[in-house]
């Protein structure tokens, strides 16, 4: 069977991406790595690594599997009808969040979120919550409620900051000083990938490029058995990633984080 | 161009590069000084405004004034800040210190610019802006796509900073290095100065000691200076002077030689000279007075002879007595014309009266040779001097008797030449050869008297004629060849207006030898110390008729005589108690009707001839001739007579 590997872009997490997923796939089908934009000649099916690949292979004739693509984001797509598809997401599911909040924070039942735009995840965050008997602050962001403002009434009644992926919210240039409001407040922030734990966070749950090199290996096996993708998924491998200085500087007592992994894999 | 002192060059060439140097280093000082501090003013100014940017971005975020106001009070408590103002994104105020009208007009650049700036500099105030960026945090999300550095500012910070101490800083710094370039020009001046006196002063020295050695003082001399070729010029100069000096002691020295040398010899001519005159005033005294006194009595003795005999031998003595006398003349005449002391005495003279009276005196001796003597006189004045004159005539005359053969003949002859009378003597004698014409008129050359026979002379008489035609400067001229005869000429200047004196000219008429009753009656004093001299003049003219009176001395004139009066006065010209001068004075005064004055010297100087002209009388040298003393006497009666 003949794969074409599509990145969005070369290097960083999707070179690795595609590395491992050349090791990990079995050596009777041909795997061609090409960046996004190359003319892709007759495949069987089409691996498309990041947003822009995803929306290069929108309409393909061909099946894709879509990887490195965040929920909200791949849902925007417009597709053809007669497109066949399957996605392994980037989000971690908010199960898993959740678990990582009780984890990490036994005591904490009081979780605030910002947010522009109402999302999917949103939506099952609230769900999700209100069942593990936590309480969901959620706050709006627009020009009626500039992002100092929101973040300061926010944290007035929130334990912890659980961050939601919404780029018109957490960007490069706000990170720091929503960073500095929460430690002012005392309010630890739960990020979204290791550079949220690297720039302040105190901790994160995420998946390796290996581990979903390996989910997407087993997915082109099935493919390859049956001929058929199977249903998008999130990630099932992940990794837990604490900053400790800012625990200390917080006052918070944290388990390791393999400590941590096993307890989230059992409570999810 | 002007001319400078050597001090003030050498002053200008030590400061000038010092002074361009100077400035130059001091402009490029201050100027880099200048920048440096406006340069470090700005950057204190952005590390201020970029350290309140950095530190109050958080505060701007969250909008906490308190916490704003606490860093801008910070910021603003930095020295030379004037005034501080937080402004938000929109470019509102938001915190602010110092000066709040410092934030007028500032709005419409916040937000345009991400960059550091200065928004306005002037001589007061630098005001600096500076947008308050957000820190950047990478967030490689994937998907979540971000973008990057299109950050908007939160805010902008605008710091306003006082000049005020900078620019007295600077002004502190303009002073101090005014004051600093000014002391180093000032040392500069000072050193210059030291180190060019040392070159200058010696040089001016020897300005000096070169003018006062230029100026004759030779002993001048330099000491030694600090630089070692002045030193060398200094030594040069000294060994010059010191040349100088020697050379010039040694010329004082010969000078001296020299001047004591002509001063001996000028003494020993001097004293030669003087000997010589010594010599002829003795002789002229000595010699002449014996024989004036023989010449005297012999002039008696000739008129008491009686018989023919002793007529006789009284002629022979008075030929030897006139040939002795005339010979001493002669020789005394040269020594007088070669000792200059002959003053020609120019006047009237009648040549005719001359011409004749010379053909007169030789009729006789020309008889006796059988030569004949003819002259052609004319009626015509010449001025010269009668008895120098009549000496050069009386030589030429007696040379061409002397030398013409018997029965042969000498003329006396005179002829108008311009303004010129060209008195001849020629004879048809043996003539002269060519060769022979210089040497005729030098002493004691006579031709054709290889004997030297006495009565021939003594071979003086053209060396005589030709001092005297010298002295009067009358032209002499000799024609003549061997048996053609001689023909001797002398040009004498003419007198014109002739005419106008021929009628006085013939009263006087020559007297004549032999007019004895002439003199007769005339009252006659004669004076003389010399008693001889006194006897023989009284015994003469007394013989010619006159009534004489005798006087040896001044005092016995005055005591005799005072109250006589006289016709005549033949006087010694040296009276024992004065001169012939005081006498002649003396007789004038006491006597009615002036008598004629002869004074008879043996002085033959010519101190005593001037006097005597000067005074108007009539001087004799010693010996005079009986026959001149006559002719004499005849033209003083005769002028006193007509006055």
């Amino acid at each position: 069977m003949r794969v074409m590997v599509v990145l969005s872009e070369s290097g960083g997490a999707y070179q690795e991406f595609g590395s491992a997923l050349q090791s990990k796939v079995s050596t009777q089908h041909s795997l061609h790595v090409v960046p996004v934009g190359d003319s892709v000649q007759h495949a069987d099916l089409v691996i498309a690594v990041g947003m822009k690949a995803a929306n290069a292979f929108a309409s393909s004739a061909v099946p894709v599997l879509n990887v490195f693509v965040p929920r909200a984001g791949f849902e925007t797509l417009q597709r053809a009808p007669s497109h066949v598809y399957s996605v392994i997401y980037m989000d971690q599911p908010m199960g898993r969040q959740l678990a990582l909040i009780s984890a990490v924070l036994p005591e904490v039942t009081d979780i605030g979120v910002l947010y522009s735009a109402r999302s999917a995840e949103l939506e099952s965050l609230g769900k999700l919550s209100s069942a593990r008997r936590f309480t969901l602050h959620e706050q709006l962001v627009d020009q009626k409620h500039p992002l100092a403002k929101a973040l300061s009434d926010l944290l007035v009644e929130s334990e912890v900051l659980f961050v939601l992926p919404d780029p018109a919210v957490y960007s490069s240039d706000t990170i720091r000083n929503i960073l500095l409001e929460t430690y002012r407040k005392k309010v630890p922030m739960i990020g979204l990938s290791p550079s949220y734990v690297r720039a302040g966070a105190l901790c994160a749950v995420y998946s390796t490029p290996q581990q979903i090199a390996q989910q997407a290996a087993e997915a082109i096996g099935q493919f390859a058995d049956s001929g058929k993708l199977s249903a998008s998924e999130y990630p099932r491998e992940f990794e837990v990633l604490v900053n400790t200085q800012v625990a200390r500087s917080l006052g918070l007592v944290i388990k390791d984080a393999e400590q941590l992994r096993e307890e989230i894999r059992r409570k999810q | 161009m002007r001319k400078h002192g050597i001090e003030r060059q050498a002053l200008a060439v030590a400061l000038i590069p010092i002074l361009i140097l100077g400035l130059l280093l001091e402009s490029y000082f201050i100027y880099t000084r200048i920048s440096d501090l406006d340069r470090a003013m700005f950057d204190r100014a952005k590390l201020i405004v970029r350290q309140l940017a950095s530190s109050s971005e958080y505060a701007v975020f969250s909008g906490n004034r308190s916490l704003l106001q606490q860093q801008v009070d910070l910021a603003f408590a930095q020295p030379d800040v004037s005034s501080v103002i937080v402004l938000d994104a929109s470019g509102n105020y938001l915190a602010g210190s110092g000066n709040s009208r410092d934030a007028d007009g500032l709005s419409p650049i916040a937000g345009s610019s991400l960059q550091t700036l200065p928004m306005r500099e002037d001589s007061r105030v630098l005001t600096v802006y500076q947008p308050i960026v957000a820190t950047q945090i990478e967030l490689d999300e994937p998907g979540t796509t971000s973008p990057r550095s299109m950050s908007k500012p939160l805010g902008a910070v605008v710091i306003v900073i006082s000049k005020t101490r900078l620019n007295s800083e600077k002004l502190q710094m303009l002073v101090l290095n005014l004051l600093l370039t000014l002391l180093i020009l000032g040392l500069a001046i000072v050193v210059a100065m030291r180190v060019s006196r040392r070159i200058t002063m010696p040089i001016l020295g020897m300005r000096t000691a070169v003018r006062s050695i230029g100026e004759g003082r030779l002993d001048t001399r330099i000491g030694a200076t600090q630089v070692q070729e002045l030193d060398e010029l200094a030594q040069g100069i000294n060994e010059m002077a010191m040349q100088l000096q020697q050379q010039h002691e040694t010329l004082h020295q010969r000078i001296a030689e020299a001047t004591l040398e002509l001063r001996e010899k000028k003494e020993e001519a001097e004293k030669a000279n003087y000997d010589k005159t010594r010599f002829l005033a003795a002789a002229s005294h000595d010699l002449r007075q014996p024989m004036h006194a023989l010449g005297l009595f012999m002039g008696e003795l000739h008129n008491r002879i009686d018989t023919p005999e002793q007529r006789k031998i009284v002629e022979k003595v008075e030929e030897s007595v006139e040939a002795m006398s005339g010979l001493l003349d002669s020789l005394l005449d040269i020594s007088k014309l070669d000792a200059g002391v002959v003053v020609p005495q120019e006047q009237e003279v009648a040549i005719d009266d001359l011409l004749r009276r010379l053909a007169e005196d030789y009729a006789s001796i020309a008889a006796k040779k059988s030569i004949t003597l003819r002259v052609h006189a004319m009626d015509v004045f010449v001025m010269s001097d009668p008895v120098l004159l009549e000496r050069i005539l009386i030589n030429l005359l007696s040379n061409a008797i002397r030398y013409v053969h018997h029965n042969g003949t000498v003329m006396l002859a005179c002829r108008k030449r311009g303004d010129r009378l060209r008195i001849e003597v020629r004879d048809n004698g043996p003539g002269i050869p060519l060769e022979e014409q210089q040497n005729i008129f030098r002493e004691f050359v006579q031709l054709a008297n290889t004997a030297r026979d006495r009565s021939k002379g003594l071979g003086l008489g053209l060396a005589i004629v030709d001092r005297l035609a010298k002295l009067l400067k009358h032209p002499l001229d000799l024609r003549s060849a061997p048996q053609q005869g001689s023909t001797f000429a002398i040009e004498v200047p003419r007198v014109p207006d002739v005419q106008d004196l021929l009628a006085a000219d013939s009263l006087v008429q020559p007297a004549a030898f032999n007019k004895p009753d002439e003199f007769s009656g005339l009252q006659v004093l004669v004076v003389d110390d010399d008693a001889l001299v006194r006897n023989g003049t009284g015994g003469l003219i007394a013989s010619w008729g006159c009534q004489v009176e005798l006087a040896a001395s001044l005092a016995e004139v005055r005591q005799r005589c005072a109250d006589n009066c006289f016709d005549l006065v033949i006087c010694d010209y040296r009276l024992p108690d004065g001169t012939g001068l005081e006498l002649a004075d003396f007789v004038h005064t006491h006597c009615i009707g002036k008598p004629a004055f002869i004074l008879i010297s043996g002085d033959t100087s010519p101190e005593v001839l001037q006097q005597v002209v000067a005074k108007g009388h009539h001087l004799l040298h010693k010996p005079v001739r009986p026959a001149k003393l006559r002719s004499m006497m005849s033209f003083v009666l005769k002028n006193s007579t007509r006055q």
